[in-house]
């Protein structure tokens, strides 16, 4: 501890040096634009002429308004989310549990399944517009088994379950995220239970499942966070003709860049945003029931 | 998950509480388990997953290679007759993918450059320097995880037009040298992880807390910076939504937007056929499927960080 | 202090608003930037007039910037947000209004009167006021036709069926449609028509039937009166019910972007409703073709949607004189030359129509059209325009891909429609 300064202030100012060009960032990218979206909600604003202060009605309109399209959008987001993420969970668990099985030939399986994560969102809607065209190769193979194959991308009933599909080809990420938590799992917590004639599910449940616990719970936020806010799958495959597949930010979208109405997308910002916000910690308090963090004293 | 539920009471016998307190190996066929015929069903399932991971894949592959005839013919049949590879020539003889390539590029490289540096400062600064408010910065950091991107899109937006940025890269590279909460969360878990021994020894000498993280943290975090950059390449690669917002010019486009742009043409008689589109969507994916191919070790370390999530 | 800089981050967006009165440059020494969409037929007939005025005007150079057409309302509005207005934009009944009433556009009258050009003088009185709002001209007629309809000769000869006429009745459109679709083991080779959601389609032939999207004083809907109802069941029926068409299913099948133009100049179709500037593409695809006026639903009403693009000056453009007297140019005789010579479309011009039509192509008169000049109409077009059209695009979707009854999807559109013009 030399020096005019002690060494705790150096050290602080270092601190804070090192930190500079994230501070500016969040104030910049995130605080100072989720203020400005909510005081935007409150205006109206065509991006040309002066921002005109109109109170709530902006969310009167978006909630109650005649021909409004929130709800729509929301109920679509959620069948999304509700069906994809779970999904998604579950094959990643049950496919990185089969993969964590002495098998050989791991890493090519491994990158098998991951491969498909890896194709960037617009290849993957060219790859399955093909796919699941009406005469498609899908519908083709439903044909052999006698199932007529609905126009996946097309009809507005459907279109949502194509785009879930597309969701689930790209379920690699999680695969490996949970493979490499299994493998990291510290084996003579199974041993020991083997000793006690502890059977494979029971196993599952009293080790894997807590110990993979605080990833799946990560997946889970995060997977809800990205269905909730998917964009470029919807907006390539329909752009934005297809109201079976409004979702939330395309209808955001829409709004702020194609009529201009800067208020009312900044509104149903705002909205989306809270709604986001409750589910997370909805999830996030539900989890304490089943999430164990190694090191807690149970 | 072992198929200890197979393994006969003998075991008890072969247990030999080790030095190590685990349990002795057991001889390797045992280990093993009683063979193929449990593992069948395992292998089976595993392939099925597979084939329905990689087949799409490798119709693109094929379709891409295709003649104008096999795609426009319906339903089409599982593998064309002939394999063109000029195809891969047109795309950029007859469409702007290659200039849309190269805008790609000029977008990406920097993002990867500023978020590694200013994502391992950060890491740096919220694994290893004390200061009054460090938690609270961290609890910040965490919470811009939580922020979905809508919610910013319209100020940001606002923002840049003001700063005159519109048409312009400016928009979707800033931002990347700021740092993002994902980034700096990894790189701060994994940091946490090196010895401060190493600080320490280093402070002898004389270094200084820059010193310290060039010459110590930095090469000993290279995984994690191996993953940051791999995951700010996979977003700008595939970005589509913030080229669509901010660029208008269609010779400026990268190449996600450019390549959607292609198949939306006015042109009656010049709409690009199947398999146009996927050669224009193999040029997409390829290089993202070689990052992942040489950077996976990092991925793996860096998912391995991720799994100690100690708040 | 985050609301602070909130604050201030919003006034200074507003002041960075900018202001009409920014510096402008002189009117005989500039670069301009020219927003159009459309097809290379149409970006280089517009360059070619450009620069014929530049070839006069050496001081003043024209770039045509040619933007997809889904994303041209849009990525203008970027530009002009952005700071870089376009001097000259090409508009059309939809996006003109919209961007009329934000003012971005300038209001040519003044400019008009002072240069003493009479709009009527040169073209259809019509066409001129099709560009104003609120008494504002807000752009010059520059191309216009209308959407007509096209025949395939050699199908209907080898079917034997008579050519397409003016005055042509829906009957008879329909027996025409089902002898010219052909069926081989199982599978259309042929279609007898090409239908599909395009908005002007669905315009007209409704309009045909007396429908319209809106009541006559534009302040609400009437897109689920019985007799839009009845247009827009007749016109999906060709597809769904009588199968002389695709379906929108069918064209998911063809391709990306495989549209019923495309199919028309595939060969793959008969009959299509389209606008005149396919015109050189079928040509250059080697088809015999005619152009007549569409089949009507009911003797007496239009057929036919008036298009038209017109040419703006943009309010934030810091050339607006240059700007304008480029615009003077192309809206003369001699500007709109081109628009023939290179067969692009119709001229708004009254004295080039003449020339145009000897400008077909062999094989193609506007003879039939000629005689149904009645039967065009043009768009109804409240500020929101663009928004209601777009709106109702996505709300009558599910009725042509047979997932809501027309009486579900109109009543959709109509509750939307009103939302819009009550400023939603």
């Amino acid at each position: 501890m030399k020096g005019t300064l002690s060494g705790r202030k150096r050290e602080a100012i270092a601190f804070y040096l090192f930190m500079l060009p994230w501070i500016v960032g969040i104030v910049f990218l995130y605080a100072v634009p989720l203020v400005a979206s909510l005081v935007l909600s409150f205006t109206n604003w065509d991006l040309f002429n002066s921002p005109q202060w109109v109170g709530l009605r902006n969310y009167t309109n978006l909630l109650t308004g005649e021909g409004t399209s929130f709800w729509l959008a929301l109920r679509n987001t959620a069948y999304y989310a509700v069906v994809l993420v779970p999904l998604n969970l579950a094959l990643s668990v049950a496919f990185a549990l089969l993969l964590n099985q002495p098998i050989i030939l791991r890493r090519w399986f491994r990158t098998a399944f991951y491969l498909p994560s890896t194709i960037p969102v617009v290849a993957v809607v060219m790859l399955w517009s093909w796919l699941l065209a009406p005469s498609g190769v899908i519908n083709s193979i439903l044909k052999l088994v006698g199932i007529g194959g609905p126009a996946w991308l097309v009809d507005p009933a459907w279109v949502k379950n194509g785009l879930i599909i597309m969701g689930v080809w790209q379920l690699g990420g999680g695969v490996v995220l949970f493979l490499a938590a299994l493998q990291s799992i510290p084996r003579h917590l199974y041993e020991a239970t083997m000793l006690d004639g502890a059977g494979a599910w029971r196993q599952f449940r009293a080790i894997t499942v807590p110990m993979l616990s605080p990833i799946i719970l990560f997946n889970l936020v995060n997977g809800i966070i990205g269905a909730l806010q998917v964009f470029t799958q919807v907006y390539v495959v329909t752009q934005g003709h297809n109201a079976g597949a409004l979702m939330m930010v395309p209808f955001l979208y829409d709004n702020a860049f194609e009529f201009n109405k800067m208020g009312y997308a900044s509104a149903i910002a705002v909205l989306f945003f809270v709604m986001i916000m409750l589910l997370t910690l909805i999830v996030l308090r539900w989890s304490r029931r089943w999430v164990y963090y190694e090191g807690e004293v149970t | 998950m072992t198929s200890s539920s197979q393994a006969p009471a003998a075991p008890r016998t072969a247990t030999r509480p080790g030095r190590s307190g685990r349990l002795a190996a057991t001889p390797s066929r045992r280990r093993r388990g009683p063979g193929l015929a449990q593992r069948i069903p395992v292998y089976v399932i595993l392939l099925a997953g597979t084939v329905l991971m990689v087949l799409p894949l490798l119709w693109m592959i094929t379709t891409s290679l295709a003649s104008t005839k096999y795609v426009t013919t319906f339903p089409p049949k599982l593998f064309p007759d002939t394999f063109e590879i000029a195809n891969y020539g047109r795309i950029f003889s007859d469409t702007d993918l290659g200039r849309y390539l190269l805008n790609s590029v000029i977008i990406v490289i920097p993002s990867m450059a500023g978020q590694v540096v200013a994502s391992s400062f950060a890491g740096y600064a919220l694994a290893r320097l004390r200061a009054p408010g460090r938690r609270f910065w961290f609890v910040v950091t965490l919470a811009t995880l939580m922020i979905p991107y809508e919610v910013t899109i319209v100020p940001t937006f606002v923002m840049f037009r003001y700063l005159g940025w519109i048409n312009t890269f400016w928009p979707l590279i800033v931002p990347q040298l700021f740092g993002s909460g994902y980034s700096i969360f990894l790189m701060r878990q994994f940091i946490l992880q090196i010895p401060t021994e190493y600080d320490e020894a280093a402070r002898l000498d004389g270094l200084g807390y820059f010193g310290i993280w060039r010459r110590i943290i930095s090469p000993l975090s290279v995984p994690a910076m191996a993953t940051v950059a791999i995951f700010t390449f996979t977003f700008q690669w595939g970005n589509f939504l913030g080229p669509l917002i901010y660029i208008n010019d269609s010779s400026k486009y990268p190449l996600a937007l450019g390549l959607y742009a292609m198949t939306q043409t006015s042109n009656v008689g010049q709409t690009p056929d199947w398999n146009l589109i996927m050669a224009g969507g193999m040029l997409l994916t390829v290089p993202m499927v070689m990052v992942y191919f040489f950077g996976q070790r990092f991925l793996y370390e860096g998912a391995n960080a991720l799994g100690q999530i100690r708040v | 202090m985050v609301a602070a800089g909130a604050a201030a981050s919003l006034g200074l967006g507003m002041t960075a608003c900018g202001s009409d009165s920014a510096q402008q440059g002189p009117a005989d020494k500039a670069n301009l930037i020219m927003t159009i969409w459309g097809s290379d037929n149409d970006t280089k007939t517009y360059q070619q007039r450009a620069d014929a005025y530049t070839a006069t005007h050496p001081g003043v150079k024209v770039t045509v910037k040619n933007i997809p057409v889904e994303n041209y309302d849009q990525q203008v509005d970027t530009m002009i947000a952005g700071g870089s207005s376009p001097d000259i934009i090409e508009v059309n009944g939809t996006d003109g209004p919209a961007l009329a009433s934000r003012n971005v556009l300038v209001d040519l009258g003044p400019k008009i009167q002072s240069s003493g050009l009479k709009p009527e003088d040169t073209v259809d009185a019509a066409r001129v006021k099709g560009y104003s709002l609120k008494g504002k001209q807000f752009a010059l007629p520059d191309r216009g036709g209308n959407l007509v309809f096209y025949y395939n000769k050699t199908m209907f000869d080898k079917a034997g069926v008579p050519l397409p006429k003016a005055g042509w009745t829906w009957d008879q459109f329909t027996e025409a449609a089902q002898k010219l679709t052909i069926v081989q083991g199982g599978k259309t080779v042929q279609y007898g028509v090409a239908i599909d959601d395009w908005p002007n389609a669905v315009q007209s032939v409704v309009r045909s039937f007396g429908g319209t999207l809106l009541n006559d004083s534009l302040d609400a809907p009437a897109v689920d009166s019985a007799a839009y109802r009845k247009g827009l069941q007749t016109y999906n029926d060709l597809a769904t019910k009588l199968k002389v068409s695709p379906t929108l299913k069918d064209y998911a099948d063809f391709g990306q972007n495989v549209n019923r133009d495309a199919l028309f100049a595939q060969g793959k179709t008969a009959m299509i409703w389209a606008g005149l500037w396919d015109i050189p593409d079928f040509v250059k695809q080697g088809l015999s073709f005619g152009i007549v006026p569409p089949p009507s639903g009911a003797a007496g009403n239009p057929t036919m949607l008036a298009f038209g693009t017109g040419l703006a000056v943009g309010a934030r453009s810091k050339n607006q004189d240059a700007a304008w007297e480029v615009v003077r140019y192309m809206f003369s005789p001699d500007g709109q030359r081109p628009i023939v010579t290179n067969q692009e479309d119709v001229p708004s011009a009254k004295a080039l129509l003449s020339e145009w039509e000897k400008g077909l192509p062999s094989g193609v008169t506007y003879d039939e059209l000629a005689k149904a000049s009645d039967q065009v109409f043009p768009d109804q077009t409240p500020p929101q325009i663009n928004q209601i059209e777009k709106q109702v695009q996505q709300d009558l979707y599910p009725f042509f891909t047979g997932s809501a009854t027309v009486d579900q999807a109109t009543s959709t559109a109509a509750s939307h429609i009103k939302g819009i013009l009550a400023g939603n």
